[in-house]
């Protein structure tokens, strides 16, 4: 019973989303720069969509390495946003493909994970790449270590000189 | 960068342009009865300074990530996230946005949504709760709940971040250069007398 109704919301959801022809779309990211201020890597990608039928509210789904996220819409018209983070160890620079989804394509992409068929083949609405550069872990030695290492090693230069003129 | 300048109580500092991180997990737990219970957690900062930090380059930001977590069978509809508890003049939004709705939430999922402020004042910030609205079924009443308060967090001053977490390069090389004449000027007199005296016997400094 409860699964009928949910198939029934997701069609009555379904039918009330509106399909985007001919998306152009202005998008900006954000990703985590600095590992030492952070305790997760975050990403995020804001985009202003404008669709060439006047669809206003699409509900868009965001596709990053196997990963569905639902986008969320802004107050203002045309805007989204998507955003995760991931640890950041995992979170390995590089440029990320971020493919967005319109409920149809969305759907089919679900069906096609559930049998285990290519998921590449479904063409997304369009997608976004973002680059992430790495989030910066501080120095890999301190400097304290750096200017103990020279200060030992100039009373090593001094001390051996010494003996050598007092042999 | 300029901001306009405030004297600090807590840090004394009136280099405010920098500041701070946190991270805070706000779950909004849905109960069945349509009332929302809300829990947050700060993540993974040491304590007693469990909320602190600053930055140390341009971008000094802390991210704000919501977790919205759908406990019920059926779909929550209509979500609405909105956080008011900003103030434009203490925090600048470096990516992300504050009132945000999701069409549907699926049963059992969670969505997460991201923010990254940039504090622009140090001192303590009392961080108070969003709030959340959805629709548990078709028609239904609008619910609206709250998220706990993550609380008082401490806003670090570029300057007293610096002090305490940046690699001090400037500060070693300037004790480089000081210590410099007292370990060099005795080493060119003996170098120099070692030349002048010295024949070629001992090639060893």
């Amino acid at each position: 019973m409860i699964r009928i109704a949910a198939v029934f919301t997701l069609l009555v959801v379904a039918c009330s989303g509106e399909s985007c022809k001919d998306p152009v779309i202005t998008p900006s990211a954000y990703t985590t720069s600095d590992a030492v201020i952070s305790s997760e890597s975050v990403f995020i990608v804001e985009l202003s969509l404008t669709c060439a039928n006047g669809a206003q509210s699409v509900t868009l789904y965001a596709d990053v390495n196997g990963r569905q996220f639902p986008v969320t819409r802004g107050q203002d018209v045309g805007k989204y946003q998507v955003s995760w983070s991931l640890p950041h160890k995992q979170a390995s620079s590089g440029t990320y493909q971020v493919k967005f989804f319109d409920e149809e394509s969305y759907s089919a992409l679900r069906k096609a994970q559930r049998n285990n068929e290519d998921v590449n083949a479904i063409q997304p609405l369009f997608t976004v790449n973002i680059d992430h550069r790495g989030a910066w872990s501080g120095p890999w030695v301190s400097t304290e270590v750096v200017a103990g290492l020279i200060g030992i090693l100039v009373y090593y230069m001094a001390f051996s000189a010494k003996s050598t003129i007092q042999a | 960068m300029s901001f306009h300048v405030k004297k600090n109580k807590v840090f004394h500092s009136y280099h405010l342009w920098c500041y701070f991180v946190q991270l805070f997990l706000l779950k909004v737990k849905k109960k069945k009865k349509g009332t929302v219970a809300l829990s947050s957690q700060t993540k993974t900062f040491p304590p007693p300074e469990s909320v602190i930090l600053g930055c140390q380059y341009d971008i000094c930001t802390g991210s704000m990530i919501f977790t919205i977590s759908s406990f019920e069978t059926a779909a929550a509809l209509e979500v609405e996230l909105s956080d008011d508890s900003f103030p434009p003049e203490d925090f600048g939004i470096v990516s992300g946005m504050l009132n945000v709705k999701w069409d549907r939430i699926a049963p059992a999922s969670n969505v997460s949504h991201t923010v990254v402020l940039r504090p622009l004042k140090a001192g303590y910030f009392n961080f108070t709760s969003a709030s959340v609205s959805y629709v548990a079924q078709e028609g239904g009443q609008v619910v609206v709940g709250y998220t706990s308060a993550p609380g008082q967090g401490g806003i670090l001053a570029q300057r007293e971040f610096d002090r305490r977490f940046s690699p001090h390069y400037l500060d070693w090389a300037a004790f480089g250069v000081m210590t410099l004449p007292s370990i060099g000027i005795p080493l060119l007199l003996w170098y120099s007398s070692k030349r002048k005296y010295d024949s070629p016997k001992t090639k060893k400094n």
